[in-house]
């Protein structure tokens, strides 16, 4: 039975091509525009008073913690549950996951204590001290992609509303916000949507047209 | 048998007669239909039917609706009658139900799905489900999805096909997998179809599965008539034009040369391209008329496209 699923390709097991993978981003963005853009507001708000806000970082640690929960539950439900759920018979799965791991991080975000080491523009800062972590976040959050790849705004995913933005995002901030071990448990949800997410893309890229 | 189709045949009979020529087992007359019988009931089905795995599981976009119910008409004008899904393609049985209702459900149609679950009670959900999507009132063909759980479920499409709720059943698999199991299947279970991957790169079935289908009297859908695109792609980027013998023996593009050389082998009863496009799938149902290649004309075949 292994030697059966192993002879599988990566391509043989997704069930929808590109073309309606993309037509269906598209769709989901129209429909949820301006919710989206919302989104867009609050990653950029919440870059930027960290920035400029050193002062306002614990409360803005905890932001980050909300913004994690509502960015799960949102693409858990709305876009595997909702929306990929119409061509992905294994959506009911990510969906379930994703919803496990917006409670992950409720649970163990660490929502008070205080700040952790992190860039501080005011003690002399130097790209080098920029935490990797919010810089994958930005680019996660802000920096859309598959412009940049095929030109076409309207499939466009970011952190809260796509996959792996999302997974890829989390990641970011888990890493620049904690360093404690009983915390990496936020990271492995993230690691393997992020891996699906490859996958997937590179099963269809490789699909033969 | 419908109005389409007998006047097919007759016009098949009537050529067929005139030409007297015939291949083993395959039924050939130019400019007409290409069928072959279903052993089990002697019924003609057009050579060439339509997979929907990954092309017709596409949601509710209204654009891609609109182009899925121009690839069935299509399909249909050009004389295709089997159209094969399955509960794990997701969307694309509803897909399928809502362009034959925009079609007014088209004469010929030759309905094949299947049961994909370990569940034999989610089985019979799903054939019911199955019945609702397509929006007929009873389906020509079920088949149990790649053996999941094949000793319940053939219990239970046995027991459907006595009551008329389905014509004929069957058992799939696909890439070439499970072929030893499939073969146990096939000598111990009373079948009217089987489903597999049969093509001018994968040709394993040839030394035991098609000649046990042919001595049991089970016709054979061959899947993934294209290795899923690659031998297209390969065709094409050979830049190589489809030879002018293999022109003259009916295959005058490279999709009908390569469903050609399937369904002109004897055990083949009809081969399940799937597309997207419209171009595409007039190619695709130009293989399902005019003439069928012989034996030595398929060995030709073979050989040249290893050479691509």
């Amino acid at each position: 039975m292994i030697e059966d699923w192993s002879s599988y390709r990566v391509s043989d097991v997704i069930p929808y091509s590109a073309e309606v993978l993309t037509t269906m981003l598209a769709g989901y963005n129209e429909r949820f525009a301006f919710i989206h853009l919302g989104w867009v507001i609050l990653n950029a708000g919440w870059l930027t008073l960290w920035w400029f806000r050193p002062a306002w970082r614990a409360g803005l640690r905890s932001a980050a913690g909300l913004l994690l929960v509502a960015a799960w539950l949102w693409t858990g439900w709305m876009w595997h549950g909702q929306t990929l759920a119409a061509i992905q018979p294994f959506a009911p799965v990510l969906t379930a996951l994703f919803l496990l791991q917006a409670g992950l991080v409720a649970g163990l975000w660490r929502w008070k204590p205080a700040l952790p080491p992190t860039v501080d523009p005011s003690s002399g800062y130097t790209w080098r001290g920029v935490h990797p972590g919010l810089i994958l976040y930005a680019i996660s959050a802000l920096l859309p992609v598959p412009v940049l790849w095929h030109g076409n705004l309207a499939p466009v995913t970011l952190f809260g509303w796509g996959s792996g933005a999302t997974a890829a995002g989390t990641i970011g901030l888990v890493f620049a916000m904690h360093r404690e071990w009983h915390r990496a448990g936020l990271l492995v949800m993230p690691l393997v949507v992020c891996s699906y997410e490859l996958l997937t893309a590179w099963g269809l890229l490789s699909r033969a047209s | 048998m419908d109005r389409r189709r007998f006047v097919s045949h007759l016009a098949f009979a009537a050529l067929g007669g005139l030409a007297g020529r015939s291949l083993r087992g395959v039924e050939t007359a130019p400019q007409t239909l290409i069928t072959k019988a279903i052993p089990a009931t002697g019924e003609g089905i057009p050579v060439i039917g339509m997979g929907t795995w990954i092309t017709f599981n596409v949601g509710s976009a209204p654009d891609l609706l609109r182009q899925r119910t121009a690839i069935l008409r299509t399909f249909f004008a050009r004389g295709g009658g089997m159209i094969d899904s399955s509960p794990m393609y997701g969307s694309a049985e509803r897909v399928v139900g809502h362009c034959l209702e925009q079609l007014g459900h088209p004469e010929g149609l030759f309905s094949a799905t299947k049961v994909w679950t370990r569940s034999d009670e989610e089985g019979r959900t799903q054939h019911q489900d199955s019945l609702r999507l397509w929006g007929v009132s009873r389906l020509d063909l079920q088949q149990v999805h790649n053996l999941v759980n094949w000793r319940d479920h053939l219990k239970t499409l046995r027991a459907l096909k006595e009551r008329g709720d389905v014509r004929y059943i069957g058992i799939t698999t696909s890439h070439g997998r499970r072929h030893r199991e499939l073969e146990q299947v096939m000598k111990t279970e009373p079948l009217d179809f089987v489903q597999l991957t049969y093509n001018i790169a994968r040709r394993s079935v040839e030394n035991s599965l098609l000649p046990l289908a042919r001595d049991r009297g089970i016709a054979v859908i061959a899947n993934r008539p294209y290795g899923g695109g690659r031998f297209i792609a390969e065709a094409q980027r050979s830049g190589r034009e489809v030879p002018a013998w293999a022109v003259e023996a009916g295959c005058t593009n490279w999709p009908e040369f390569l469903l050609k050389w399937i369904v002109a082998h004897p055990a083949v009863t009809c081969a399940i391209p799937a597309t997207s496009q419209v171009a595409h799938m007039r190619e695709n149902m130009g293989a399902c008329h005019g003439q069928l290649p012989d034996g030595a004309t398929r060995r030709r075949m073979t050989d040249l496209f290893a050479t691509l």
